[in-house]
C-alpha cells in the first residue's frame, strides 16, 4: 500500500468524511489552525529575534526562551492537533499537492533546526546567559525565521492552488 | 455620494484593478498579511501574558510592554498596509460582507485601546493599574479582529 492509498483511506474514513462535510466544525478547526499561529510561530519569532539580537538584547537568552517556551509549545500542540484534523479530512487531496510536500519539507527542516539548537544548548549551558550569541545560535535563529515563513507561505498556497 | 460609491471608487483605483487582474497579487499580499498578523498577535500575546502575571516574574509589566512596542507596531504596520491592499482589490465585496464590518469595528477599538494603554505606560511607567482587566480586553479585541477576519472568507 502506498502513502497515497493510506491518505485515501484516511480521507474516506467515516471521521474524515464527517469532518469535511460538517462545514461548521471544519471552519472552526481551520480558524483555530490559523489563529494559533500567533501563539506558536508568533512567540517563536520573538524568541528567534532574541537569538539574532534584534529584540530584548540586554536580557539573557535563557530568560527570554524560558518564559516563552511553555506558551510556544502549547501553541504548537494546538497547531499540530488542528492541522492533523484538517489533514485527516482531505489527506489525499493535499497529498498530491507539491505545495503540501514542500510545506512538510520546511516543517521538517524547522523541527531539525530546533532539535539541533536544543541539543547544542544543553551541551553549552554557560553560553546562554550572554548578551551576544555565537554565530551558530544566530544562524539557528535565522534558519527558524526562514523555515517558518516558508511554512506559512506554502500552507496558504495549498488552499489557493486547490481552488 | 453613498458609502457604496466610495467603496466602488476604491475598487476602481489602479491598485484595485491591478490586484483583480493579477493572479498572484492577492495570494502574495495575503501571505504578507498572515505573516504580519502572526507577529502582531504574537506580540500582543506576549505583552498580555505578562499583564496576566503568567510570564516574566522578575520584570515589570510596563518594561515588557515597552520592550515589545517596536515589534508590535511594526507588525501592525505590515498587517494594516497589506490589509489595505487586499481591501482595495475587493472593496465592494467587503461592503456587503457583515464579517468585514465586525472586523473593522473591532480593529478600530483594538487600535484605540492599544494606543491608550501605550500612552498610559508612557505617562506613568511605574506600574499598570488594572493589568489583568487590560489584558483580557486587549486579547478579546485583537483575537476578535482575527476571528472576524477569518469569517470574511466564510460568510
Amino acid at each position: 500500500m502506498t502513502i497515497l492509498d493510506l491518505c485515501h483511506r484516511l480521507q474516506d474514513s467515516a471521521f474524515g468524511t464527517a469532518l469535511l462535510e460538517s462545514r461548521y466544525w471544519w471552519l472552526i478547526i481551520e480558524s483555530v489552525h490559523v489563529l494559533s499561529l500567533s501563539m506558536s510561530v508568533g512567540m517563536l519569532f520573538i524568541a528567534d529575534l532574541r537569538l539574532i539580537g534584534k529584540f530584548r538584547r540586554h536580557e539573557p537568552v535563557s530568560d527570554v526562551l524560558g518564559e516563552l517556551r511553555p506558551w510556544m509549545l502549547s501553541g504548537f500542540a494546538l497547531m499540530f492537533v488542528s492541522g492533523g484534523l484538517l489533514f485527516w479530512s482531505e489527506a489525499a487531496t493535499v497529498f498530491i499537492s507539491p505545495w503540501f510536500k514542500l510545506k512538510m519539507l520546511f516543517l521538517a527542516l524547522a523541527g531539525a533546526n530546533a532539535l539541533l539548537f536544543e541539543w547544542r544548548r544543553g551541551r553549552q549551558p554557560a553560553l546562554w546567559g550572554t548578551l551576544d550569541l555565537p554565530a551558530g545560535a544566530q544562524l539557528a535563529g535565522w534558519t527558524s525565521l526562514g523555515c517558518w515563513t516558508a511554512v506559512i507561505l506554502l500552507g496558504r498556497w495549498i488552499a489557493y492552488a486547490h481552488t | 455620494m453613498s458609502l457604496l460609491a466610495v467603496f466602488g471608487w476604491f475598487e476602481a483605483t489602479p491598485i484595485g484593478r491591478f490586484g483583480r487582474e493579477s493572479k498572484v497579487f492577492f495570494p502574495a499580499v495575503e501571505v504578507v498579511h498572515l505573516l504580519g498578523l502572526t507577529l502582531l498577535l504574537g506580540a500582543v500575546l506576549f505583552v498580555n501574558l505578562k499583564l496576566l502575571g503568567l510570564t516574566s516574574p522578575r520584570r515589570r509589566a510596563s518594561e515588557v510592554a515597552r520592550a515589545a512596542r517596536p515589534l508590535l507596531w511594526t507588525a501592525a504596520a505590515v498587517t494594516l498596509s497589506s490589509g489595505l491592499l487586499l481591501f482595495l482589490t475587493e472593496a465592494v465585496k467587503c461592503y456587503f460582507n457583515v464579517a468585514f464590518w465586525y472586523k473593522m469595528t473591532l480593529l478600530v477599538a483594538a487600535l484605540g485601546f492599544q494606543l491608550a494603554v501605550e500612552l498610559r505606560i508612557t505617562a506613568r511607567p511605574a506600574e499598570l493599574a488594572h493589568a489583568r482587566l487590560t489584558a483580557v480586553v486587549s486579547l478579546g479585541l485583537w483575537f476578535g479582529v482575527g476571528i472576524a477576519g477569518r469569517a470574511i472568507a466564510f460568510v
